[in-house]
């Protein structure tokens, strides 16, 4: 075990330690950069940005961290730049590129590569990329459900030189910023992205200082071979096997079939192979993702499965491969359109878990909310002022096996917060009538999913629009080995009167005032048999209102006094051996939804 | 006359005491007990009165000022051992301590852990769905009351929580920091029906915009509320007894002091730390270098503070076991690196901390059964430490377990055996881990370390500063004289101080007289504080700060506020606003176009204290070493003999250079080769780092 994997390299252990969180400190100072300097809410506020270095081969080495998917799809969008650009790079030069069909993400997710050179050696990347407020299209803001093709999302950039030898390229620029809503806005975050990405070459040219070139660029490979050993290790204690699993998305917004995302899992020896070549065709709205989006995604979700902490480098992507064929959901064809892929990748990492729950069932989390739900209300306020509102809205993790699901927490691929109602009422003619979870919607099982979440508006202005962008009415999240799903979301109009149900995909629905919209996000799934929970930790969920007394004898075949909440012995005996008769207790079903 | 002030810290408690009349000043320490903290108070005040040469009833009895910085009620929040405590809130909105904006998950958490998706979960809650009482009552953003307060569902409530217990409840309902009628019926109604239970409004302790952070605040405030009542009775009476005559001060995180009957206890979180920064900000001033990035190595964390213009700043946020809280208190960024922090091998990495040996059993060279290798046993190892001159000289380390430890947990693994090796390889990753977190606070701060002091102390600051400052890039650093009681120096200076808040969104432009209204009703509830704490007229002043930003952005900016609005200071705010917006978030991020949007006004009620003037006696002469031992040379690579200087011997205007170290009672400071140490006036160390390569 003595000094094997890092003295591979010529790196000892301290400098290796050294380097190490000096890189992604480097990191963690571009981000700031971004952050102080940009103009836009996505960035400022939302923290929708990341930054990184890669290595002259355009392997990511430090990045960090704000949104995991986006990080890991560095190396797809870099290494197509390299190939392409490769002889002409100099030092200054800085590099943009947003089309997905060109190693991009989405059209309003601008990367910027800097080379950074060392005595005329190309040494490393500093890298960012930033989901700018407007980049043209259609719509305000650039994404639209109603998208059928790329050419509707925006102004596509290929991988060009936005600075050449440290010289600004007015004619892109101008080209670019005629194209743009907000074009001072974009200018302003390309030029934050900049600063970031010269931060990083600056700290990368002191860290050569101190401890020389080689040791430098050695530390970064002995970093990737590090990442990829514990990987390695990790994937070769899971169980070998082919494990297959099937999820939904309700549907696009423009077609009402559901869309199905198949995943055949193979783990072999020390690799993981990801097929999803039985999923959905290509689909007409705007929810496809590029390839490199779903490898990120499949990245990600692995990383959950692991034991040990290791830096998210591309060293621990060589073990995984993964497959998607051409005009699919999972690797879109030109001229396909991408905005709101992110709700496609909510539901790939529920694929990605389920698949992964049969190998590891023991380190297995059953189906969150489904994401984050979008509720947007426009209108004009007392003043005639136009006002848009709109939130992000996280709920429910799954159960775990050993521990139930978090009630209302960001989801795992992002870290947004839900907005103060306070807030929410002091800016906007809006009334938060109740928010809060909702009893009996946490999937019951052994371990028991997180709640559902319901915000209930009142719409105050004259009159207006409604969009939301929810999902899992129709699919609810899965439950795990006996676990059941979790309670489904909902969207209500005017819950206390006529209350009328309204779509999963809200679009432009005129409002008017004093209208009350119920929204409900989905909850999450539970783990192992109800019966098996816990008869204490049943009680605790009803004494705290999670669960109803109805719900507990339901649910969990616990029966108890509705005042005193002490348990009835026999009757619960009676109830769960009903319970345990009517399955095979010793197999569990997968799953349930 | 004495001003006196004891901070008991997580390893030691520690006094520092002066005497206005001769400026003469001395030190005491002894070990923290956190079983009877009086013990360990009684026994630091002793040994202080020692070196003054008085009895301690005599220190206690010539105190004028008798100061105190606690850490009860954070052991209490962090060791769950607060009161039972319900609370009362809107009806329809019962969730929101649960709910956590959604953040529960992560807040105040490293990436690291973060990114450990199934270990990590909400905090354990403080108060659970059952403990939640909604009520039916609603006030709307304007502070109009929409529904009315539902007495005979509070008074059913308070009769509920009575019978089931609870010895505190926490009252927050929505909007209350604009209309805080609802809150204060509710706190009659308790004391009708349950007069022992301990109330805290949300009004009162965070009156704040952001409905989850303000319940947090009353909800810990209620928590730690009753258990501080308790403690804080308990030691005023020991000390009284002891002879004290003056009544009890005690420091709050917002840098200043207040009487025991005025605190309000949540306030007093980590209220060391801040001591420790107003010390900073005081000696930044007096010695002239106001810029200054304040460190502090203690046994646990490490610590770092900036001071602008001989000014500490004020942090938006506050996390508490991953709670987000609004409370008025000293910017202090921290990391779990310290003296004590554990090195370990995880798979073939080095790693240090952030688990800590603590006090007990300590690390490996106390010989009190530690067996884990620490930072301190490498610094022994690496012969920084002498070990005949810990502590002054009361306790006595074994350099010998201390090679142990390090051989058997890290060397063996990583370096053939060698101890030594490995010793520096656990100095220099601790180092650099600090160095990363001052770069890291300067830089999101907007500022550029270099262009900064560094000021650095705590029991083992002084002897890792000349390593992390110099990776920094300061060009000098400054040990204070009485660096390892710095907190309790601090605690001594700090005025009185009460920070009063108000929220109330108004985008500019603004009648004067509508601002002004805002603010002098705040310093009318100062001027009433300052005269419950007996401060004189005279020494009275006050402090205006707003909060503003641009509309419908997020990030908020603290400006300081003209002392009275007229129409030309309403004029002057929008380029003072943006001239700050500029120098955080960079040139050309201001979005002129959007509007300005006053949201948050403060004022810092201050009861200035006279700074006692501090009498130094100098010793003369040029310096000369004690003795000269093997010290680890992290250039070469080696162990050098090194000249050993005893700190107290040094006078004004000596100069030595580096490589050296320079022992003082209770910290040892090590000057690098390359760097060179003269001392001022005052006796402070100061070392030189020699500019970086360009």
């Amino acid at each position: 075990m003595r000094r094997d994997a890092t003295a591979m390299a010529g790196i000892d252990p301290i400098t290796f330690e050294v380097l190490r969180t000096a890189l992604d400190a480097v990191a963690d100072e571009m981000a700031y950069t971004i952050v102080r300097s940009a103009r836009s809410t996505m960035i400022k506020d939302c923290m929708d940005y990341s930054a990184s270095l890669c290595t002259a081969q355009g392997d990511l080495i430090a990045q960090a961290v704000n949104i995991p998917v986006m990080m890991c799809s560095t190396p797809d969008a870099l290494q197509p730049t390299i190939a392409k650009l490769g002889p002409t790079l100099a030092p200054g030069d800085c590099i943009i590129l947003s089309d997905p069909y060109e190693g991009g993400s989405h059209l309003p997710d601008i990367f910027m590569f800097v080379p950074i050179f060392w005595q005329e050696r190309l040494v490393a990347f500093a890298s960012t990329c930033a989901h700018h407020a407007d980049v043209g299209g259609m719509v305000p803001g650039s994404g639209s459900s109603d998208a059928t093709e790329i050419f509707q999302e925006g102004l596509r950039i290929p991988s060009v030189k936005l600075y050449e030898r440290g010289r600004p390229n007015g004619a892109l620029y101008e080209l670019i910023l005629r194209n743009v809503r907000f074009p001072t806005m974009l200018r302003g975050d390309l030029e934050a992205q900049r600063a970031a990405c010269l931060i990083g070459e600056r700290e990368v040219h002191r860290l050569i200082e101190r401890y020389g070139v080689d040791t430098v660029t050695n530390g970064m490979t002995a970093l990737l071979d590090y990442a990829e050993r514990i990987v390695r290790e990790e994937i070769r204690a899971m169980p070998d096997g082919i494990y297959e699993f099937t999820d939904y998305v309700d549907e696009d917004g423009m077609d009402p079939d559901p869309i199905p995302i198949r995943l055949r899992l193979e783990i072999r020896g020390d690799r993981v192979i990801a097929d999803f070549s039985a999923s959905a065709k290509q689909v007409r709205g705007s929810i496809n993702c590029s390839l490199s989006v779903t490898k990120a995604s499949t990245y990600t979700a692995v990383k959950c499965f692991c034991r040990q902490p290791f830096p998210p480098n591309s060293g621990f992507f060589r073990p995984i491969e993964v497959i998607a064929p051409e005009g699919s959901l999972l690797n879109v064809a030109f001229p396909g359109a991408t905005f709101m892929r992110g709700l496609t990748i909510y539901r790939i990492n529920n694929v990605l878990f389920g698949a992964l729950a049969q190998a590891l069932p023991e380190r297995a989390i059953a189906a969150d909310e489904g994401g984050t739900s979008i509720v947007v209300m426009e209108g004009r306020d007392a003043e005639r002022e136009r006002f848009l509102y709109m939130e992000t809205i996280s709920g429910a993790w799954g159960a775990r096996a050993g521990a139930d699901g978090i009630d209302c927490a960001s989801n795992v691929t992002g870290l947004q917060s839900n907005t103060p109602v306070e807030v929410l009422e002091t800016e906007y003619p809006i009334e938060m009538v109740q928010y809060g979870f909702v009893p009996d919607s946490g999937g019951p099982g052994r371990y028991r999913g997180g709640m559902s979440l319901l915000r209930e508006y009142r719409f105050l202005a004259e009159s207006g629009t409604l969009q939301i962008r929810a999902d899992r009415v129709r699919f609810a999240p899965y439950g795990l080995y006996g676990g059941r799903p979790g309670g489904r979301s909902a969207n209500w109009l005017d819950p206390d009167g006529a209350n009328a149900r309204l779509d999963s995909k809200v679009k432009n629905r005129p409002i008017a005032r004093g209208e009350v919209v119920r929204h409900i996000l989905a909850g999450g799934g539970g783990y192992g048999w109800t019966f098996e929970r816990d008869v204490a930790a049943v009680v605790e969920d009803v004494r705290d209102g999670k669960v109803s007394v109805d719900g507990a004898r339901r649910d969990y075949g616990v029966a108890l006094d509705p005042t005193t909440f002490a348990v009835d012995e026999r009757e619960t005996a009676r109830l769960r051996a009903a319970m345990r008769a009517a399955v095979d207790p010793a197999n569990p079903p997968l799953f349930t939804r | 006359m004495y001003t006196v002030a004891v901070d008991i810290g997580g390893t030691f408690t520690d006094v520092f005491a002066v005497d206005a009349g001769s400026g003469r000043a001395a030190m005491g320490k002894a070990l923290t007990t956190p079983a009877d903290l009086q013990r360990g108070v009684l026994d630091g005040l002793a040994h202080a009165a020692g070196s003054l040469g008085v009895t301690l009833p005599e220190l206690l009895a010539g105190a004028e000022r008798m100061v105190h910085a606690t850490t009860q009620s954070s052991n209490a929040v962090f060791a769950f051992s607060g009161a039972k405590t319900a609370v009362l809130t809107t009806r329809g909105f019962g969730d929101t301590l649960l709910i956590m904006r959604a953040t529960g998950r992560v807040a105040g958490r490293s990436v690291f852990e973060r990114h450990h998706y199934r270990a990590t979960d909400k905090p354990r809650l403080l108060a659970d769905e059952r403990d939640v009482f909604e009520i039916v009552e609603r006030v709307d953003h304007r502070g109009r009351v929409v529904v009315p307060l539902d007495a005979a569902a509070v008074r059913a409530a308070v009769r509920a929580i009575r019978d089931r217990g609870y010895r505190a409840v926490a009252v927050a309902y929505l909007f209350s920091h604009q209309n805080p009628a609802h809150e204060r019926r509710t706190a009659e109604l308790v004391a009708e029906e349950a007069p022992d239970l301990y109330v805290s409004l949300s009004s009162e302790v965070a009156p704040v915009i952001g409905e989850y952070e303000r319940s947090a605040t009353a909800l810990f405030n209620a928590y730690v509320g009753p258990v501080m009542e308790g403690y804080l009775a308990r030691l005023e009476a020991a000390l009284v007894d002891a002879g004290l005559k003056q009544k009890l001060l005690i420091v709050q995180a917002n840098g200043g002091v207040t009487t025991t009957a005025q605190v309000v206890p949540i306030f007093t979180v980590e209220s060391g730390p801040a001591a420790g920064v107003v010390g900073a900000a005081h000696l930044a001033r007096a010695l002239g270098t106001p810029n200054v990035i304040a460190t502090d190595v203690g046994g646990t964390t490490f610590k770092v503070a900036l001071v602008r213009d001989g000014e500490w700043s004020y942090s938006r946020e506050t996390v508490l076991n991953q709670y987000q809280l609004r409370l008025p208190m000293v910017d202090v960024a921290s990391i779990g690196a310290g003296g004590g922090s554990i090195a370990w091998v995880d798979g073939r990495r080095l790693r240090v901390g952030p688990q800590s040996a603590g006090a007990d059993p300590g690390p490996a060279c106390y010989g009190l059964g530690g067996e884990a290798p620490t930072v301190t046993d490498a610094d022994v190892v690496l012969g920084y430490l002498s070990p005949e001159r810990f502590l002054g000289g009361r306790m006595r380390l074994h350099p010998e377990r201390a090679r142990e430890a390090i051989r058997a947990h890290v060397a063996a693994a990583l370096y053939d055996g060698d101890a030594l090796a490995a010793a520096a390889g656990i100095r220099q990753v601790v180092d650099s881990q600090m160095a990363d977190l001052i770069r890291k606070v300067t830089l999101e701060r907007g500022y550029d370390p270099r262009e900064f002091a560094m000021m650095a102390y705590g029991g083992c600051g002084p002897a890792h500063a000349c390593s992390y400052g110099a990776d920094a890039g300061v060009a000098e650093i400054v040990v204070p004289f009485f660096a390892t009681v710095h907190s309790a120096y601090g605690a001594a200076l700090s005025d009185v101080r009460f920070s009063l808040r108000h929220s109330e969104p108004i985008v500019l432009p603004v009648d004067a007289a509508r601002l002004e209204a805002i603010y002098r009703a705040m310093e009318a509830r100062g001027a009433q504080e300052l005269a419950l704490a007996e401060v004189a007229a005279a020494r009275r002043v006050y402090r205006r700060w707003v909060e503003a930003r641009f509309r419908r952005q997020v990030h908020l900016v603290r400006i300081d506020a003209p002392a009275e609005f007229d129409e030309a200071a309403i004029a002057a705010l929008p380029a003072a606003f943006e001239r700050e917006y500029v120098r955080l978030f960079g040139p050309g991020s201001a979005l002129a176009d959007a509007g300005i949007e006053l949201v948050n006004y403060g004022v810092d009620a201050i009861g200035q204290v006279a700074k006692p003037a501090l009498a130094v006696a100098a010793p003369g002469g040029a310096p000369s070493p004690r003795a000269e031992r093997p010290v680890w040379c992290p250039v070469r690579r080696d162990m050098r003999a090194t000249p050993i200087y005893d700190g107290l011997a040094l006078a004004a205007g000596a100069e030595i250079a580096g490589p050296a170290v320079i022992e003082h009672p209770g910290t040892t400071i090590v000057v690098l080769d390359g760097q060179r140490a003269t001392i001022d006036a005052g006796r402070h160390t100061h070392i030189h780092v020699a500019p970086p390569k360009a």
